[in-house]
């Protein structure tokens, strides 16, 4: 195919990227919805900070009043138990009666209090607990895991050769007190008063008051007891023994909710007293955990359920509100603050908001329940009495994670938002991609439509729609056309001309021929002589002209054939060489038959334009070299002649009518001095005076014509080493050729 | 007897001058510059011979037209159709006015003279057949050198006089090749290359519609065409 005349491609900021540029800016719009999304959750969060912190102020003022609640653990002087690293335990009432009878089935509804404590020595022991305060009892369910009961000798005074639970406590006069249950055997237990002996454990006497259930269990025993409330002041701490030998009676192990052997090691304690109760009660609200603690964070009364059982938003289960809630929290990053899991069943209060409210500033935290859709919200404030600060209260408050997702109408409508944002936006990008798909096609037909010559060889096709790319596509189908039109003109004008000169010519040729009739028998008048001679020169010159013009007839009205195109180079060559003996030719070709489709006839015409060029400006001496071959189904012919290189400039145009090398070059040989027949061109009426013909540059032209023609190409190059030129047609081979 | 000859020609100097030419050679010529004149002209008029210019001012078949008129009026006049435009004379030939011959106005007087005279002789062999006839056998070729027609296995073939002298040409020397030149020379003609492979390819098409296995005409690529016998 001929080389195609290309629009550069000059512009790499093509209009899609431009528009993608434009529509960048648009992401502007999802920005600030992102940017609006964050505000306002942080405004939600905000906003039930701050309620809760008032509510937490509320209370906070409501306890100013109860100064006595904080000091129970100040001791006389009025200095505060400040040991930090003295356990602290926090009894919660219980609502329902117990059973002592070993079982642990009513104490279900508090599963969640159990406390367990496990031994780093000996992975077989650990026991788990729960107090509970019901009426005027402390009640107390204890698990503990044991390979090896061992129980105490009926008779036996000591009370700590055998497993045993010690109960050690400071009584309401602050005296510390000791108790040990050991028993004999399963069942109904007692607790033992123990002398304040320090090691050596003998029992001083029963205390009936004390009493449960002892039952062994699957991996160990069960002990349900009650301790009266009256007993205990403000320390309290149990300690599980675990001997396997009574033997020798080594305490082999020991798990202890604190330090019983040191008075100032017992664990503090807080019970809920019928007064906390009260105060709770008038501060509490729904939905609302309240704890109070004092200056070392220490648990002295806490109420209430928050809602965590249940997801906050209720409809979460649906796909799109999962889709709408993934969406948020990946905009919001971690919404609902840290994790963590605030366990109710605290003594001790952790948490930097509890820390900053002690130290004078309230403040408030998130925790992000793990795996649910909600969060804790705490608020902590600080309880000031008579302007020191005493303790914290806190309050804790669930809440959905994504806090603007409680509130339908707003997901919908910031759903809403995002998602017609995205389809404008789809729908801008798949416009702008048809605009610019329409603009590159437009482009690709018109390079269509003009060859490397600015021939334009196909009609443009307007895209038929009724806007601007439309009106673009019609105007360069206009222009195209009447570039067209105009070319034609231009083709013609040679044909034009050559046939309008023709009369003229006829006129003046007719005239002499009279006057030579007339001057007959008289002396042979030069001067018709030359005018004939004249005559004859323009007619050859108009017959040349017409050449071109008279064979696209022919080849429009003539039909092609597969033809064996060796076999037709080596008939021709032969006749040629026959016909001018003084051009000597060298033909190479393979040896099998190359088809092709095609009109031997035109053929040989493109063939006698080609040779006789090369003829012309071969070397003395040297031959035309005619080389045929064939590969992969494409046939090359090359008319080689040895001479200097064809500019640069001249390679491209030599195809184009009236170019004519000569304008550049001399011919390499000499004139002859009798010219060899012309293998083109008319034969003058009187041979004699033949002067060579006037180059018109259409040898070349009418090549590439029937070599088109043929559905093949042409192209002209220099060779190096020795300096030759080549005229190089390709066509494609026709079906007759054996697979090779 | 002085023989008429009609023209009908556009250009006046070119019509004038073949008409002062043919006179001088002792022609007596009507000349006409348009259809309309032409016809009225002829009416009840009709020359021994007709010169027409096919495109006649505006008139593009002008020429076809006086043809028919004249051929509806004789069978036997010889009819020369004056070319301006090669792709005419595909055109005449398709068309079977029965004209003898179409020649391009580039022809010089006195090729023009020779078929004028040859046409001519033709008529005289018709109306007074000649003591001696000679034909020219080649094959199944039959060339009548008097009557300027030829056979083809008996079939009648509708050479024009340029053809005619063309298969003569070819023929005289079955397996010779004659070339541009040499064919140029017997048919009184100058013209160039593809004017004479379009004359070829008419005379084979002519052959091939009488026996369409006719192939006695062999192009020879590079030099020109040859007679091939007895196929």
């Amino acid at each position: 195919m001929s080389p195609r005349f290309f629009i550069p491609k000059r512009f790499s900021f093509s209009l899609r990227r431009k528009l993608l540029l434009v529509s960048l800016s648009l992401f502007i719009i999802p920005w600030m919805g992102f940017q609006y999304i964050h505000e306002l959750e942080r405004h939600l969060r905000q906003q039930q900070q701050e309620m809760l912190l008032d509510k937490a102020r509320l209370a906070s003022n409501l306890l100013k009043n109860e100064a006595r609640l904080f000091e129970t653990f100040v001791d006389r002087n009025g200095h505060g138990i400040a040991d930090e690293t003295i356990h602290h335990l926090y009894i919660r009432p219980l609502h329902s009666p117990i059973q002592l009878d070993g079982y642990a089935e009513d104490w279900e509804p508090y599963a969640e209090r159990f406390i367990s404590h496990h031994s780093v020595n000996d992975p077989g022991f650990s026991f788990s607990y729960i107090a509970g305060t019901y009426r005027e009892y402390l009640y107390v369910i204890c698990h503990v895991t044991d390979r090896q009961i061992v129980y105490r000798k009926p008779n036996s005074l000591k009370l700590d050769h055998n497993d045993f639970i010690q109960i050690a406590m400071e009584n309401p006069q602050g005296e510390q007190v000791n108790y040990i249950i050991a028993t004999t055997g399963p069942g109904w237990v007692n607790a033992q008063r123990l002398s304040n002996n320090g090691q050596e454990r003998t029992s001083t006497g029963n205390e009936f008051r004390i009493k449960g259930e002892w039952q062994e269990s699957d991996d160990g025993y069960t002990v349900e007891f009650r301790i009266p409330q009256a007993f205990i002041g403000r320390r309290l701490a149990f300690s599980i023994a675990d001997v396997d030998d009574p033997q020798p009676g080594n305490i082999r192990n020991r798990l202890e909710t604190s330090n019983t052997s040191s008075e100032g090691g017992l664990g503090t304690v807080s019970i809920t007293t019928p007064l906390t109760e009260k105060i709770l009660n008038e501060i509490g609200h729904d939905n609302t955990r309240i704890w109070i603690t004092d200056r070392n964070r220490r648990v002295l009364s806490m109420q209430g359920e928050i809602a965590a059982g249940m997801d906050a938003v209720a409809t979460q289960s649906r796909w799109s509100e999962r889709m709408t809630g993934l969406l948020y929290s990946s905009i919001l990053g971690e919404p609902g603050g840290a994790p963590g899991d605030p366990d109710q069943n605290r003594s001790v209060m952790e948490g930097d908001e509890i820390t900053a409210a002690l130290q004078g500033r309230p403040a408030t935290a998130w925790r992000s329940l793990p795996g649910r859709n909600i969060s804790i919200l705490s608020a902590s404030h600080p309880v000031l009495v008579d302007g020191a600060i005493v303790g914290a209260v806190t309050l804790e408050e669930s809440s959905s994670k994504i806090l603007i997702l409680q509130n339908q109408a707003l997901q919908n409508i910031v759903s809403i938002t995002l998602i017609a944002f995205s389809v404008t936006s789809l729908g801008l990008l798949l416009f702008s991609s048809i605009i610019s798909n329409r603009v590159t096609r437009l482009r690709n037909d018109i390079n269509e439509c003009i060859d490397h010559e600015g021939k334009i060889v196909k009609r443009l096709d307007p895209q038929n729609s009724a806007d601007e790319i439309g009106d673009l596509s019609a105007g360069f189908a206009r222009m195209l056309d009447r570039l067209h039109e105009y070319n034609d003109y231009l083709e013609n004008i040679r044909g034009t001309l050559s046939h309008e000169l023709r009369t003229p010519l006829t006129i003046v040729r007719s005239s002499i021929e009279n006057l030579e009739q007339a001057l007959e028998g008289k002396q042979e008048n030069i001067y018709i002589r030359r005018a004939q001679e004249g005559i004859a020169q323009l007619g050859g010159i108009l017959n040349r002209m017409s050449e071109a013009t008279r064979i696209e007839q022919a080849m429009q009205h003539s039909e092609k054939s597969c033809f064996d195109l060796n076999d037709f180079l080596q008939r021709y060559l032969d006749g040629y060489q026959g016909s001018h003996p003084s051009t000597p030719l060298a033909f190479t070709a393979p040896p099998q038959a190359i088809h092709m489709q095609g009109i031997p006839e035109l053929m040989a015409q493109m063939l006698d334009k080609l040779i006789s060029n090369a003829a012309d400006y071969r070397a003395q001496q040297t031959p035309v070299t005619i080389e045929l071959s064939s590969h992969r189904r494409k046939v090359t012919l090359r008319v080689i002649n040895v001479g200097p290189p064809l500019p640069a400039a001249m390679r491209e145009h030599i195809f184009d009518p009236m170019v004519s090398q000569r304008t550049l070059m001399q011919p390499q040989e000499t004139k002859p001095v009798l010219p060899e027949p012309l293998p083109a061109g008319p034969q003058q009426s009187t041979p004699q005076h033949a002067t060579p013909p006037v180059h018109l540059g259409l040898g070349l032209y009418i090549a590439r014509l029937i070599c088109e023609f043929h559905n093949g190409s042409i192209r002209a190059e220099n060779i190096s080493d020795p300096e030759r030129v080549a005229f190089i047609a390709t066509f494609r081979e026709c079906g007759k050729t054996s697979l090779y | 007897m002085q023989k008429t000859i009609v023209i009908v020609e556009d250009e006046p100097a070119i019509r004038e001058n073949y008409a002062d030419y043919l006179r001088k050679e002792g022609y007596r010529v009507r000349s006409y510059g348009g259809r309309d004149e032409a016809l009225k002209g002829i009416q009840g008029n009709i020359p021994d011979m007709a010169l027409l210019d096919i495109r006649l001012g505006s008139d593009m078949d002008g020429g076809f037209e006086i043809c028919r008129a004249l051929r509806a009026s004789s069978a036997t006049i010889p009819i020369l159709f004056l070319t301006a435009r090669d792709n005419d004379m595909d055109r005449i030939s398709g068309l079977r006015l029965g004209a003898d011959d179409y020649l391009s106005k580039d022809i010089s007087l006195a090729h023009l003279n020779a078929r004028i005279s040859a046409l001519f002789r033709r008529i005289e062999a018709y109306t007074a057949p000649p003591v001696q006839e000679q034909i020219m056998h080649r094959g199944a070729l039959a060339l009548d050198m008097q009557r300027y027609t030829a056979r083809w296995r008996d079939t009648p073939i509708d050479l024009t006089l340029t053809e005619f002298w063309m298969t003569h040409c070819l023929a005289l020397h079955p397996g010779h090749v004659k070339n541009r030149e040499q064919l140029m020379n017997e048919a009184n003609t100058v013209v160039d290359e593809t004017t004479i492979t379009s004359h070829i390819k008419r005379i084979r098409s002519k052959f091939i519609r009488a026996d369409d296995a006719f192939d006695s005409i062999e192009t020879v690529y590079g030099i020109g065409y040859r007679w091939l016998d007895n196929r």
